[in-house]
């Protein structure tokens, strides 16, 4: 009785020793770094993680190849309003949008980003590019017409501090980039631990800046995330994930650059991955005379997890390397000179680190694209 | 029920154990005036237990700063003991 009492609960709690493993190791690893609240944010994220809504396939992904869901952003939504329905009612904390014009209309545009992305997570297609590009152009334009303190008057590039000089210019040029940079958040989720290790050091850098909880909460939820994604690679980003992390950080960037907070250049320093790849991979297509948003597997993470792979045998080692090495070395970087204060935030010398990091992106690359090339040769 | 229903279950109420006692801390941080001593150690176990080494490092450093960094910007519940110790309300948060 029992032992048949034991094999129940065995089987209830242990689903295989592969699956116990990685839950004993990413529940370890939750509660050494956020006690029982990080327990709780990884059995959520484990709960979710097996609804059958928005499963993918592994051939519809980059270079995974186990089957996972992605939701992971529907993950990071619920945990994050759970966290801050939960202050608001046990303390006296008032979130920014019930106080403040400026917060409310960010989190407005956050919040468009967000439904976008989970229309694209449950039903595939059900929006046009188009349409979402359209709605996105909408979004930021207005936020950044409604909240003239988000346009920052210059950015520290004579060439663009001329442009910034007209209001209107200066809110296109932010408008574009705004939308420019949540696609190129998007398509640098290729690998695990990339996109939430970027949004895990950006949002700790804003939180130990200005001690708001919203990014405390962030930096909460998206190191959790990130140590379920590169354990386990049972769960994506999705669209919802990439396209609210995204927006949430270009407005809460742009904001910093406009009240002389810190640098452009230490924001393009900090976000240096998905913007030199976007740039990188849109030359590369034009070059190659295809169309610059058409997915192809000339990424950078392509690259590096192709020259990983054949080392292990394992399927989520080489894919969580490969998101570890790419966010370390960038936004990883970034997070150990701020820490260590080597360069002072508001320095225009961000710009000298983001100029090295486009140098080791552009050599990386190469020497990957060569080695492989030989390899099929 | 099934595992789905108790896994979420065991998740919503730990973070809602977590969320409770951030909550409770900072309201302490407010009605003391801020002040890192009254909360023990940074690696105390019941701290541990409830918000980790990370968590409890980010409190610490929150608390130090003081009122301009802690989460609360309402004016107090009666009875909170904020009178000269602390701030009425803080200016910052979101």
């Amino acid at each position: 009785m029992l032992g048949l009492l034991r094999q129940r609960l065995s089987d209830f709690l242990l689903p295989s020793n592969k699956v116990s493993h990685k839950l004993i190791v990413m529940a370890v690893l939750a509660f050494l770094t956020f006690g029982a609240t990080g327990l709780g944010a990884i059995t959520l994220m484990f709960a979710l993680s097996t609804m059958r809504a928005g499963r993918d396939s592994a051939a519809s992904h980059g270079i995974s190849s186990i089957n996972s869901s992605r939701l992971g952003g529907v993950a990071i939504v619920i945990i994050f309003l759970l966290f801050l329905i939960g202050m608001v009612m046990l303390s006296p904390y008032t979130p920014g949008v019930a106080r403040d014009s400026i917060f409310l209309h960010l989190w407005s545009t956050v919040f468009v980003c967000v439904m976008l992305g989970a229309a694209e997570d449950f039903k595939a297609d059900l929006l046009s590019p188009y349409f979402r590009l359209v709605a996105k152009l909408l979004a930021f334009g207005i936020f950044l017409g409604t909240t003239p303190g988000a346009v920052p008057d210059a950015v520290g590039v004579p060439l663009l501090d001329k442009l910034f000089a007209s209001q209107l210019l200066a809110w296109g040029i932010c408008t574009l980039f705004c939308v420019g940079f949540i696609n190129a958040f998007n398509m640098a989720d290729g690998a695990n631990g990339l996109v939430p290790g970027i949004a895990t050091a950006a949002f700790g850098i804003l939180f130990l800046e200005y001690g708001r909880p919203a990014e405390g909460v962030l930096f909460f939820v998206c190191l959790m995330f990130l140590i379920f994604n590169v354990i386990s690679g049972w769960f994506f980003l999705g669209d919802t994930g990439s396209y609210g992390l995204g927006a949430a950080l270009v407005c809460y960037g742009l904001l910093g650059v406009a009240s002389g907070d810190f640098s452009a250049g230490f924001m393009a320093s900090l976000l240096a991955y998905p913007c030199i790849d976007f740039l990188t991979s849109i030359i590369r297509r034009a070059r190659k005379g295809m169309s610059p948003l058409r997915p192809d597997n000339g990424h950078l993470h392509n690259r590096l997890h192709r020259f990983y792979s054949p080392k292990f045998k394992s399927r989520v080692i080489p894919n969580s390397l490969t998101g570890l090495t790419i966010s370390a070395l960038s936004s990883g970087v970034c997070l150990l000179i701020y820490l260590a204060g080597w360069v002072p935030i508001e320095s225009g010398a961000w710009f000298v680190v983001f100029a090295i990091q486009a140098a080791v992106y552009l050599i990386a690359l190469n020497w990957l694209r060569k080695i492989q090339l030989t390899e099929t040769a | 029920m099934n595992r789905f229903s108790y896994t979420l279950l065991v998740g919503l109420l730990l973070m809602l154990w977590g969320i409770s006692g951030v909550s409770n801390m900072s309201t302490r941080a407010v009605a003391v005036g801020y002040d890192e001593s009254l909360f023990g150690d940074v690696y105390s176990p019941d701290r541990i237990a409830l918000i980790g080494f990370v968590g409890s490092n980010v409190a610490s450093e929150l608390i130090d700063r003081g009122q301009e960094t802690v989460i609360l910007d309402r004016p107090p519940f009666e009875g909170e003991g904020l009178d000269t110790q602390g701030p009425v309300s803080t200016p910052v948060s979101h």
